[in-house]
This record gives C-alpha cells, sequence and structure tokens, in this order.
C-alpha cells in the first residue's frame, strides 16, 4: 500500500515539476507547482524506499554458516530448535525455527518483526552452537517413525479407493517407504530431500487423499471426481518418482567413494606394473577363462 | 320493499363477483403473498446482517458503529504451537449487529471449513495460509460484479483465518524470544 502512494507521488511529482516549466508567464503559479512537485517527490521517495534491514555481523552468519554447513538441526532446549530446510545452507531464510517440533517461521523473519531482539537473538544462538559442537540430526527412531505412520495412513485411504490403477500406485508407494525405512537403518544420513518427504511431499499426498476418498463418498461418477482421480494418479506417479530419488540419493556418498576406489585399485595395479595400460573388456575376459 | 331488494341484491351480485374465476384467484394470490411476505422480510433481514426485527430496529436506530469479527489478541497465554493459537481464535468468535443473518452464516462456514482441514497442517500454517489466498482470490474473480451477504461472510471468514494465522506467528515468535532471554538469564 506504502509503495503504491509513493508511486503514485512520484508520478504527479514528475508531471507538476514538468507542467511548471511551461508555466513561464506566471512566475508564482510556476513556483508554487514546482514546490508541491518537489514535495511530493520527496514524499515518494520516502515511502518507495525499502526499510532499513537490520544489519547482522558477519561473525555472526559464518559461524552459523559453519554449523549448519556440516548439521542439520540445532536444539537449543526442549522446545526450541532451529532446522535447516534446504539441501544447502546459503541464507538464514534457509533455516526454520521450530517451537515443539512445529514450524513457527524461518530465522531471518524475526529480524522483519522484532528487529531490535533480532541481533541479540543470533548472538545468544552463536554462544549455544559454540557450547554445543556435536553434530545434530533428526534422531533415527523419529525418522522410522515417521515412515511407518505415513505407510499405515496411506494404506488406510487405499482400502476407499476402487479405482485399480490409483490404488496398484499406491501400493508401490508404499513399498518404496518400507524400502527406504530399512535402507535408513543402513545408510542413517538423513538430507534436506528426505525431510521434505517427510515434511512437505507426503503430508501434502494424505490431504489429497482424504480429500478425494471425502468426494468419493459423497459425489461418485460426477466429471469433478474424474478429473481428480486423473491428477491423483499423476500426482502418486510422482511422488514414486520422488521417493526413488530419494532412495537413490542415501547411497550417493558410497557410490562415488566406491568408484574413486575402483579407479584408485587400476590405477596402483598399473603402476606397479601388474596389468597392461588400456586392458579392454574381451582381454579380461580372455584373462578370467584361463 | 324493492329499496330491500336491490340492497339484497347488491350484496348477492357482490358475493357473485366473488366466486368468479378471476377474482377468487387474485384473492388466492394475495393470501399467498401475505404468507410468504414474513420469508421474504425474514431473507431481507438476513441479507443485510440481521437475525430478526428487534436487531434491526436496533442496528438502524442507534449511532453505535459495529465492526466485523476481529481475531481477539490473547495475551494472557502461551500456546504449544500455532495451530493451537488459531484454534483458540476460531472458538467464541463474536458477531456485532449488521454481521448476522447470511453474512454470519457465510463467515462461520468458512471457519468450520478451515476447522475440518486444520490438522493437516500442524507443522507448517503457512502452507494453509498460501491456500487460503488462493481461495480468497478464486472468489474475488469468481464474484467481481458483486457478492451476497453469504459470500461476503464466507470471504470475510478467510480472511480472518488468515490475520489468526499471521499473528500465530508473531505470538509464537513472542514465546520464543521471551524463553531464549529467560535461558539466558
Amino acid at each position: 500500500m506504502k509503495k503504491a502512494i509513493g508511486m503514485i507521488c512520484l508520478i504527479l511529482s514528475i508531471i507538476l515539476c514538468i507542467s511548471s516549466l511551461f508555466l513561464g508567464n506566471t512566475l508564482p503559479l510556476m513556483a508554487m507547482t514546482g514546490g508541491i512537485g518537489i514535495c511530493l517527490l520527496i514524499c515518494g521517495i520516502f515511502l518507495v524506499r525499502n526499510k532499513s534491514k537490520v544489519k547482522i555481523k558477519k561473525a555472526v552468519l559464518k559461524k552459523i554458516a559453519a554449523y549448519f554447513s556440516e548439521s542439520q538441526k540445532f536444539a537449543l532446549n526442549d522446545n526450541i530448535a532451529f532446522l535447516l530446510s534446504k539441501d544447502h545452507y546459503q541464507n538464514l531464510e534457509d533455516i526454520d525455527v521450530l517451537y515443539k517440533g512445529n514450524k513457527v517461521c524461518t530465522l531471518n523473519e524475526f529480524g522483519d518483526y522484532y528487529p531490535e531482539e533480532y541481533a541479540p537473538m543470533l548472538d545468544q544462538l552463536i554462544d549455544s552452537l559454540q557450547k554445543k559442537p556435536v553434530k545434530e540430526t533428526i534422531s533415527e527412531e523419529e525418522n522410522q517413525d515417521i515412515l511407518t505412520q505415513f505407510t499405515d495412513k496411506i494404506n488406510e485411504y487405499n482400502i476407499a479407493i476402487v479405482d485399480e490403477s490409483i490404488s496398484n500406485d499406491l501400493y508401490k508407494t508404499c513399498a518404496l517407504l518400507k524400502q527406504l525405512h530399512v535402507l535408513q537403518t543402513h545408510y542413517p544420513k538423513i538430507n534436506a530431500k528426505y525431510t521434505k518427504l517427510t515434511e512437505y511431499y507426503l503430508p501434502i499426498l494424505c490431504e489429497i487423499l482424504e480429500n478425494y476418498t471425502r468426494l468419493n463418498r459423497t459425489q461418485k461418477n460426477s466429471e469433478e471426481l474424474l478429473q481428480l482421480e486423473e491428477k491423483l494418479r499423476k500426482s502418486v506417479l510422482l511422488i514414486n518418482e520422488a521417493i526413488k530419488n530419494i532412495t537413490s540419493s542415501l547411497f550417493e556418498e558410497e557410490k562415488m567413494n566406491l568408484n574413486a576406489d575402483m579407479s584408485v585399485l587400476e590405477t596402483l595395479l598399473k603402476k606397479d606394473g601388474l596389468i597392461e595400460d588400456e586392458m579392454n573388456l574381451e582381454q579380461l575376459n580372455a584373462m578370467m577363462k584361463e | 320493499m324493492s329499496d330491500k331488494k336491490d340492497f339484497f341484491d347488491s350484496i348477492d351480485d357482490f358475493f357473485t363477483q366473488l366466486n368468479e374465476k378471476e377474482v377468487s384467484e387474485k384473492i388466492h394470490k394475495g393470501v399467498n403473498t401475505l404468507n410468504k411476505m414474513p420469508d421474504k422480510v425474514n431473507d431481507a433481514l438476513k441479507n443485510k446482517g440481521y437475525d430478526n426485527i428487534k436487531e434491526f430496529l436496533q442496528g438502524e436506530f442507534t449511532d453505535k458503529k459495529t465492526q466485523r469479527p476481529t481475531v481477539r489478541p490473547k495475551r494472557l497465554r502461551d500456546f504449544p504451537s500455532r495451530t493451537a493459537f488459531v484454534e483458540d481464535a476460531l472458538t467464541n468468535v463474536q458477531y456485532e449487529i449488521k454481521y448476522r443473518g447470511y453474512y454470519k452464516e457465510g463467515h462461520q462456514q468458512a471457519l468450520s471449513y478451515v476447522k475440518s482441514i486444520l490438522p493437516q497442517y500442524t507443522y507448517d500454517l503457512d502452507r494453509l495460509g498460501k491456500r487460503l489466498k488462493l481461495e480468497i482470490k478464486e472468489i474475488r474473480q469468481t464474484h467481481h460484479k458483486g457478492k451476497d451477504a453469504y459470500t461476503n461472510g464466507y470471504l470475510n471468514g478467510c480472511e480472518f483465518v488468515l490475520k489468526a494465522i499471521h499473528q500465530s506467528k508473531i505470538v509464537l515468535m513472542r514465546q520464543i524470544l521471551t524463553e531464549m532471554n529467560m535461558q539466558n538469564a
């Protein structure tokens, strides 16, 4: 609203200033018009400019960046926690502030609503981070419980769904979630994609399934329902694809390490002269047959 | 004698006229209209934001200005989550005169709809806010020519919830800051 009024003031000021130039004969009128134009210009600039942002020390931002580049979560106490909501930390907007496990806001929003208390708050956070250097991640138990809860919920909704293709896709979703659950025990590193799955994608899918089952009970065979079924089919396919990608991303690091180890072994063998350079697959197969 | 005969004749003529189809139809119509009048009056009152005639008289003949339902700030209480704040805001909403009738029905419909979907947004209430903004935009686009009292109430109900969601963020942020200060002390 302020910006809109500011823009109007700026436009009016320009018009008045230009029109004052054409009132060459009447000096007092020219001066008055010009004066009003300049006042409107000052008002417009004042309204349009962004409010001054709270200045945060670079050292503070560096310390927070250093912590969240290695860890995903920091629990200040039993109630308050700070959770990295993206894959990599870029700025304070990427950190969610949780109160009793539920998101309240992002960390930078404290600067918008409580600017005077923002800098002391960050200083306090830094002090706490320095006292607790141990990396914090979401506990395995919490993780496994979440996946099981979602699998049970999706199975519940699936019972009420008559459409075979949607039902089959949902069975696939549950199977993929169970697979993810099992892999979590071997690869417990939780990344931001996984967090998004459990905190955004799966809850949204459950909401869609609930609305669909409710509508299915009341409006059978309606056009709206058929359109919704089509959208639901697509959504479930996308979620399945996302779960597959997240599953493979769990052991991305291990895959890279394995590839690197294999390359190192080959290089060492070549260096020691135990194998010929540029040995191809056919030669290798021939050696193995011997 | 002849005058009396004429008088009775005229009465007979009068009743004969009454019994004619056209006239009896007109009488029926008039009676039906009179029967429907209370419903029409009730409908008109509800469209204006009143539940009954008494409220209408109170509203039209007082200088006191009434306002839409507002989110009442609860400063003396801590909330465990933003959802709890919003749930609290949605209960015991007060409707002043001129904001009752169909407006109140629409407003309460919006609030009960939000209450039913609120559990799905326990973790991140801002997603519910985005959903409501889209819904408000859709309603405004569909009813850009004019809204009836019910639709107006529904729209204001959605806006009421948006304000509650916004206030919940501010209140919980204040709680977090207080707790951090206490911990530091």
